[in-house]
């Protein structure tokens, strides 16, 4: 390691975070490879490690002969600190090497509020930021990611975005730049390659011309080689797709610290907010015997003891019950324990719930998103109060006693009668636990509530909505904080500015790269923690920039208006998108995809393959 | 059931890995290494093991110690070898063994320190060491959990092995160290910073542990 590293790392919070060295990580001869990726997460370690997405295309491109992938992380404060103040560019944590020498620098975009990190990641590389200043064929720096769904905030700082599964995509974007390399091209003349690749969108390839209003008049490509709109590419045979048998195992503690299984990708559910339950549409889900498999072989290779059950919504994989019996038939021998997050209210069966406490008792968490049952099918969250009831009296019979409950303010349609809503929903809760005779003895329960602010996204029935304004979130907050009459009901608030801000982000045009540059040199990073967020630097950005925030996120665009993302295509038809937001309005639900399907046409993506109703 | 005691050398990247973050890094070996450990009994089961004297983070050792117990047959040098194949880099098995001492039997532990002084030649170096073991008293302060202590050291400096170079220092010494008496060797540098000159880097290295009567802890 090197000495000026190895001094700054005695003066920093957890090392550990920097040295690389942990099992299963990838060391390769330099020498013998032909293309160096940097796998660059745009927060810290704990949180990047975390990431199931980051050790699959970690797994995937060190499975290629002549790739090496190293793991990069946004370095804290204090190390970075040492880093500018010695001289230390950021290295990757196989090499120890310095990532500018890198071929690829690839950033997963997970949140808009990591944005200012991958500037600073940039930096920090001694790299230029905007594509423009980076003439060389290497490094290319490349995005991914579910905010690469709409790149366009990001546009002049990417040479690259990969729209959607990177599994797909990437390893024929690294296959042709070798070529190149070999062959001596230019980064143009490679680039002018790589976007004939389905998935890729090279974002100096189009012009973008905007209405006096401000609103976009059209994206139009610039060079012949350019598809004038541009599809996300998917893993067609999810069954067969590349899945890691080993992860790295962290030495730190990071967030998710166990071994984790895919179930399926997509959603049945089509919530109207959820962007996750569209952009990754069509519905593919794996054999519960190649889930056995994998989960087998991931504890041996790294000595988890837990397993996650990981999919946008668990109780929905149509093959739980023939999977957790096998699962179970060694996991018990062994002390391995079973986490299955995100199930859903009206599927919880009193089996399964066994299934879990026969391992270990978690917290039981649940999001009806909305107080009542009007505003819970204008967003199309298909669950019923009964089911809520249902669900939560077998919770306190199966000994648990506290519940923790999800919900968003400012919904489309949203009423102060919907806010009240949430109030009387969890009081009514706590009423039903103190009705029931067979309660847990002696305790007392516990209704936490967390309340998040929505934010409209791209590529959901809610993109052409209007934010609430801070004040109107506050109003609503306050609103709800009186309606709360129990001792027993905790509640907690989002940040509003966060979500303001984020909401901005989401539906960004370019025009947003330079406030994005401009609150980034006044110092934001670390956006999406309290150490790092700075509100007014931002404000200070839009300004500076002559740019209103509020076009972005308070504004309701009309159903015909160009939206920054409209040359991208994620399968969802836009005309789907609008049907669904005008049922909002008229509090009508769709059918979830398993019952009938909704014709949202992702499927042309897989040539028909859909599973929702397997 | 049968206790062994695991004997494990710790340098280099893994210098990094803190003594909690250790407790996890063998835990998770010997499930890998499918050795069968005896397990607590409690509401979280996990394998027992427990470890000598605690290391410092960014310190090295060759002398590294930690104990479990065996529920079911498999012989030592088996499960030397298994263990050994699940190490990360930075951790070497050195010995696996039935226990001779007590965990508790641990008075002292050896170290060598290498202090650098950038751009210091010898003769500068020898100057300001025997400056420094000039003092009457060479006084340090050091923090126990509940009040800070003021501590002289003049006697280790006096018991140490000191060798000095161009621009380096290197100091090999026995302290008390176990749950009655302990004391971590960083002094050195923190009594050079007050006397003398502060040293611009330091690597510490445990080279053995040993009981009251000086003998090698096994």
């Amino acid at each position: 390691m090197d000495k000026k590293v190895e001094m700054a790392l005695r003066k920093v919070q957890k090392p550990a975070r920097y040295t690389g060295g942990e099992l299963n990580s990838v060391i390769k001869d330099k020498h013998n490879v032909d293309v160096r990726f940097a796998f660059c997460f745009p927060d810290i370690y704990e949180i990047g490690m975390s990431h199931l997405g980051g050790k699959i295309l970690y797994g995937l491109l060190n499975s290629i002969d002549y790739v090496w992938c190293e793991r990069v992380f946004a370095p804290w404060f204090d190390f970075e600190e040492q880093m500018r103040c010695n001289g230390i560019h950021l290295y990757g944590l196989e090499s120890g090497d310095d990532i500018s020498t890198f071929d690829f620098i690839g950033f997963s975009l997970m949140y808009e509020m990591s944005y200012t990190n991958v500037l600073n990641m940039l930096d920090l590389a001694g790299i230029p930021i905007r594509s423009a200043d980076r003439k060389d064929l290497s490094p290319i720096v490349i995005l991914g990611g579910p905010c690469a769904c709409n790149p366009e905030p990001l546009a002049p700082f990417a040479d690259i975005v990969c729209l959607g599964e990177g599994e797909e995509t990437l390893c024929e974007v690294i296959e042709l730049y070798r070529k190149c390399k070999i062959n001596k091209l230019s980064k143009t003349e490679f680039l002018k390659k790589a976007a004939k690749i389905n998935g890729v969108y090279v974002p100096s390839f189009y012009d973008v011309d905007y209405n006096e209003d401000g609103t976009v008049k059209a994206v139009t490509p610039n060079v012949s080689e350019a598809p004038a709109i541009v599809r996300k590419s998917v893993v067609k045979d999810f069954d067969k797709a590349y899945f890691p048998d080993k992860f790295v195992v962290p030495y730190i503690d990071i967030v998710h610290d166990r071994a984790m299984l895919e179930l399926f990708r997509g959603c049945i559910r089509g919530c109207r907010f959820c962007q996750a339950g569209f952009i990754y549409r069509p519905i593919r889900s794996r054999k519960p015997e190649t889930l056995n498999r994998q989960a087998s072989l991931l504890c041996k290779t790294t000595g988890y003891d837990e397993i996650s059950l990981s999919s946008l919504s668990t109780s929905d994989y149509r093959y739980l019950p023939e999977l957790m019996p096998e699962l179970m038939d060694w996991t018990e021998k062994e002390g391995v324990s079973l986490s299955l997050p995100s199930l859903r209210v009206d599927n919880f069966s009193r089996s399964l719930m066994e299934k879990i406490s026969s391992v270990r008792k978690s917290s039981l968490t649940f999001a009806p998103e909305a107080g009542t049952q009007r505003l819970r099918d204008a967003i199309n969250k298909n669950v019923s109060e009964d089911e809520i009831f249902k669900t939560c009296r077998l919770a306190f019979e199966g000994g648990w006693t506290s519940v923790k409950l999800y919900f968003m303010l400012g919904l489309p349609t949203e009423t102060m009668k919907d806010v009240e809503g949430i109030a009387e929903l969890s009081q009514r809760i706590v009423d039903t636990y103190y009705s029931m005779p067979n309660r847990p003895k002696g305790k007392s329960v516990n209704v936490s509530i967390s309340v998040a602010t929505f934010v409209p996204k791209p590529f959901t029935p809610f993109q052409w909505e209007a934010q609430d304004t801070s004040e109107m979130i506050i109003e609503k907050q306050q609103h709800l904080r009186e309606a709360i009459k129990s001792k027993k009901i905790s509640l907690s608030c989002h940040e509003n500015h966060t979500s303001f801000l984020e909401a901005v982000l989401a539906r960004g045009d370019r025009r947003l790269a330079d406030v994005i540059e401009t609150a980034w040199r006044s110092g934001c990073h670390f956006d999406s923690w309290d150490e790092g967020f700075d509100y007014d630097k931002w404000m200070d950005a839009f300004k500076k920039c002559g740019i209103d925030p509020a076009f972005y996120a308070n504004r309701k665009r009309s159903f015909d208006e160009v939206l920054p993302w409209d040359h991208i295509f994620y399968g969802v038809n836009k005309k789907f998108l609008q049907r669904e937001n005008e049922k909002a309005y008229r509090n009508e639900t769709s059918f979830n995809c398993r019952e009938k399907c909704g014709a949202c046409g992702a499927s042309i993506l897989t040539g028909g393959v859909c599973n929702a109703a397997d | 059931m049968q206790p062994i005691r695991i004997f494990f050398k710790k340098e280099g990247r893994a210098k990094y890995i803190s003594h909690l973050d250790l407790n996890r890094v063998m835990q998770r070996a010997l499930r890998r290494a499918c050795i069968p450990v005896w397990r607590t009994q409690g509401f979280n089961p996990h394998p027992y093991i427990a470890f000598g004297l605690p290391l410092s983070l960014f310190y090295e050792s060759d002398c590294e110690v930690m104990d479990a117990r065996l529920d079911g047959d498999m012989s030592l040098s088996e499960v030397k070898k298994r263990l050994s194949e699940q190490m990360p880099e930075g951790i070497e098995i050195t010995a696996v063994k039935r226990p001779e001492h007590k965990l508790t039997d641990i008075c002292f532990a050896s170290y060598q320190l290498s202090l650098e002084f950038d751009g210091m030649a010898k003769k500068d170096l020898e100057d300001m060491l025997s400056k420094v073991m000039s003092n009457e008293q060479i006084i340090i302060e050091k923090k126990t959990k509940h009040r800070t202590v003021e501590l002289d050291v003049k006697k280790y400096f006096e018991s140490a092995d000191i060798v000095v170079s161009d621009g380096l220092i290197r100091i090999d010494v026995t302290v008390p160290a176990g749950p009655t008496e302990n004391l971590n060797p960083a002094f050195f540098a923190t009594a050079f910073e007050k006397y003398g000159v502060k040293p611009d880097f330091e690597n510490v290295r445990r080279l053995r542990l040993l009981t009251k009567d000086m003998n090698i802890f096994s």
